[in-house]
């Protein structure tokens, strides 16, 4: 210790052996500040926080330069929740002894961890919230908040002071004595925790009724021959409360069918939209096959319409070149009767069916004229026929006898010749159509017995090729 | 029988983080040996006034 005047060092004496100043006072004023802190320490050891904090704040207030004291202050205020003043202690303290003090260890291990330090300091706001919210009688907001800060900070003390209060105001004296438990688990010489728990203790023991219990019985009382019985009050801010409580219970209910059950009517309406378009696209779906369906028909009647009009065309223009040919063949027999080779070749540049006529005129003209020369030319077109079937010039024997038979329809010679005609020039079917027309006509002569050897043959012939 | 009120008085305010800087400048750390150091310099300098010459022991060195 030195002299406050000289700064020597003091001695046993009460004074100053340097100056002569006296220290007496001075120096029991260190010692009575070191034993506060020796106390507060003591005390600290026991976990007795508020009388540590009490005896070191006496130390400092007697000796502002003893760091130790100082710096244990601060420690105990961190394990009671008070970061801020645990703070404000080391920063004080640091400054007063730069070097060789322990509270620059606990600055720097708390900026170590800058996330846990914003969130004890925002206990401490939310602890003046709670605070502001029980001054204002919002008691559950109060104790909802003090629980979130109980979660964030455990070890806040005058938090959960409050928080046992509160539960014992509204009766809830288990989670009260709960409550102070734990306060004296952190300071167990929290004076504060243990009236709070002798109270809860109190109001809590069978068969005792306190005020605040009454406060919810009836009152009776006689008046003359009638024993009245008044309900008991609720209080002046009971109605604000009822109030209160409806709005927000009408606040509740739009909310829940905001969340609720809009969206589920939404998704109802939703599907049942997406259901009706399923359907007309279904339908639309059938529709369009349908059209498809009819458009192809449509196309194959087009085409059909188009192949008949053209055959139409075809057939009329076969049927007008035969009446024309008709008519030059007449004109030829007509002028030279004898010269049946100029009308024969006019014959046979019409075609084989050109006989059946759609034209009335020209199919009477024609029956007149087969009458007329029919067997002359017939006997023409065999002669020819047969001249060049022995020629071998088959498509020349296949058009003579056509007409040969045409003319003259009872000569089996002429059909036989015609089928092998056809035969040897490769078209079966001609020939057997020819070969069946003489069995069938002609069945008992002899061109009849060879025409089915041969219709045998094709038959053979056409198995083999399968 | 506690007074809900009257208990609910003794709750102050915890300090904020922001208010740190303003309560250590604000505080006043004058501790009782700084008290008794003035008292003690006002006493030797009132018997210094009255006696002549005295003025040299007295006082606090710096």
């Amino acid at each position: 210790m030195q002299c406050y005047s000289c700064g020597n060092e003091l001695t046993e004496k009460d004074y100053c052996t340097a100056c002569g100043a006296d220290v007496g006072f001075y120096k029991n004023i260190h010692y009575l500040s070191l034993k506060l802190y020796n106390e507060g320490l003591d005390r600290a050891r026991v976990r007795d926080l508020s009388g540590a904090a009490r005896c070191l704040r006496e130390s400092i207030s007697l000796n502002k330069n003893n760091i130790d004291a100082r710096n244990l202050l601060g420690l105990v205020y961190y394990e009671t929740g008070e970061v801020v003043a645990a703070l404000i202690e080391w920063v004080i303290s640091k400054n007063l002894r730069e070097e060789k003090n322990l509270a620059g260890d606990y600055l720097a291990e708390m900026q170590k961890d800058p996330q846990r330090l914003e969130t004890l300091g925002r206990t401490a706001k939310k602890f003046n919230l709670a605070l502001r919210y029980a001054e204002q009688e919002s008691y559950d907001l109060a104790v909802i908040q003090l629980k979130r800060i109980l979660q964030l900070n455990p070890g806040f003390l005058r938090a959960r002071q409050l928080l046992a209060l509160l539960y014992i105001r509204s009766g809830d004296f288990d989670r009260a004595k709960h409550e102070c438990a734990r306060c004296l688990r952190i300071d167990s010489g929290d004076t504060v925790a243990r009236r709070y728990m002798r109270e809860a203790d109190t109001e809590s023991l069978p068969g005792i009724q306190t005020n605040r219990r009454r406060e919810a019985q009836p009152v009776r009382y006689q008046s003359g021959n009638e024993m009245i019985i008044q309900p008991p009050s609720r209080g002046p801010g009971a109605g604000v409360w009822t109030f209160g409580a409806a709005v927000a219970g009408i606040c509740a209910g739009i909310a829940v069918a905001w969340f609720l059950i809009l969206p589920a009517r939404a998704t109802r309406i939703r599907e049942a939209a997406r259901g009706e378009i399923a359907a007309v696209c279904e339908e639309s779906d059938a529709k369009s096959a349908q059209i498809t369906d009819l458009e192809r028909k449509i196309s194959k009647l087009e085409s059909t319409i188009s192949e008949m009009e053209k055959e139409q065309e075809s057939a009329e223009e076969v049927d007008y070149h035969s009446a024309t040919a008709l008519l030059e063949a007449v004109s030829a027999y007509l002028k030279t009767p004898e010269d049946l080779g100029t009308v024969s070749e006019i014959l046979l540049g019409m075609e084989v069916d050109a006989p059946e006529l759609k034209d009335e005129g020209a199919a009477a003209l024609y029956d007149a004229f087969t009458d007329m020369a029919g067997e002359e030319l017939a006997e023409k077109f065999r002669q020819a026929g047969l001249a060049a079937f022995r020629e071998e010039d088959d498509e020349t024997a296949v058009k003579n006898l056509l007409w040969a038979s045409e003319l003259k329809s009872d000569d089996p010679e002429v059909l036989f010749i015609l089928g092998r005609a056809y035969y040897r020039s490769g078209d079966n079917g001609g020939a057997r159509e020819a070969f069946e027309k003489l069995v069938s006509d002609f069945p008992d002569t002899k061109e009849a017995s060879q025409a089915q050897d041969l219709l045998a043959e094709i038959n053979n012939t056409v198995d083999q090729t399968d | 029988m506690i007074n809900f009120d009257e208990e609910l008085k003794k709750f102050h305010p915890s300090l904020e983080l922001e208010q740190v800087q303003e309560v250590i400048q604000n505080r006043n750390l004058d501790d009782v040996s700084d008290i008794l150091i003035e008292l003690m310099g006002n006493r030797g300098q009132t018997s210094a006034a009255a006696k002549p010459g005295g003025s040299q022991r007295s006082g606090r060195r710096e």
